[in-house]
């Protein structure tokens, strides 16, 4: 039997999945850009990356799984046109790897004995990644990045 | 007169280009939202450092007195791109209801900052240095991360509010 997804049917409740969305993501990619702007000697000098990271990480992982969890039910909505659409396939390959990147490379770069040169290097990949899933959020309704 | 300002701010060359520009209309949108990503993060950590969330190696003092500039920095850098998306739908988003809402709730972060700066945010540079926050501290945080909240769920509702018919856009 076929079952009527509810966010299909209120405009109302798609809306608040979406505030869920952005602010599990503003979670996730604001904690976790504490983090690269402090590698990037940019702000709180007094603390040290690996205190900031531990501090966040549970914030980090929390709004992660927020905005994967939103991030399914509004694509639960049309399944079909979002496999299709070259952006929203673009920024899931980026999200696989962001995640793995935050739970690898940049776990270690907090740690201490780590080169400044290093920590600086994965902090920007990590701004860079994080930045670029936000946008291709926003490219998606238009599927922006479907060239030709 | 408010209204024909919004008009001609909308019909200037440049924004009447943004608004009907295919690529760089959805990358300021796009902008907007990564430097509330960025910046939101530090609003955030502040008020749980308040709430006393935010594990006690990191003092909230700490955290209140270095982010207080970057998080200046931030506001400027999101409400400029706003301003840019503002300008280019100004009049349409004259009528946008929850705008409107959006601009009130901003109007409430200053008014908070007004009452609670003195109290929680400031003083707790001296005051809470190893003890738990104070109830009115506390309030502060909790109040300021309910703001927030309404204002991006705010914004997140302006694109979904049609335009109104006889807009002026040349």
């Amino acid at each position: 039997m076929a079952v009527e997804n509810p966010l299909n049917l209120s405009e109302f409740d798609y809306i608040v999945v979406e505030c869920f969305h952005i602010a599990g993501f503003v979670l996730a990619v604001g904690m976790t850009a504490i983090v690269d702007f402090r590698l990037l000697g940019l702000i709180l000098p007094k603390q040290t990356p690996q205190q900031l990271a531990s501090a966040t990480a549970l914030w980090v992982a929390g709004g992660l799984l927020i905005s994967i969890f939103t991030g399914f039910m509004l694509f639960s909505v049309d399944p079909d046109s979002y496999f299709s659409n070259v952006t929203f396939l673009v920024k899931m390959i980026c999200l696989c790897v962001a995640i793995a990147f935050n739970y690898t490379i940049h776990r270690k770069a907090v740690l201490p004995g780590v080169t400044p040169r290093r920590g600086k290097i994965t902090a920007c990949i990590s701004l860079v990644l994080w930045i670029w899933i936000v946008c291709c959020g926003i490219f998606i309704a238009n599927n922006l990045l479907n060239i030709g | 007169m408010l209204l024909a300002l919004l008009q001609w701010i909308q019909n200037t060359g440049v924004f009447a280009y943004l608004r009907s520009s295919a690529y760089l209309y959805p990358v300021i949108l796009a902008l907007h939202l990564s430097a509330i990503s960025l910046f939101g993060g530090m609003i955030v950590v502040t008020n749980l450092s308040l709430l006393g969330w935010i594990p006690r190696q990191i003092a909230p003092a700490a955290v209140i007195d270095g982010l207080r500039v970057p998080k200046r920095v931030g506001l400027i850098i999101a409400a400029t791109f706003g301003l840019l998306l503002f300008c280019c739908k100004a009049e349409q988003y004259y009528y946008n209801t929850y705008f409107r809402a959006k601009l009130l709730l901003f109007a409430l972060v200053a008014v908070h900052a007004l009452v609670f700066r003195s109290r929680g945010y400031k003083r707790s540079s001296e005051a809470i240095q190893a003890q738990p926050p104070n109830p009115q501290s506390r309030l502060g945080a909790a109040l300021s991360l309910l703001l927030w909240a309404g204002i991006l769920t705010a914004g997140r509702a302006i694109g979904y509010v049609p335009a109104p018919p006889g807009l002026h856009f040349l």
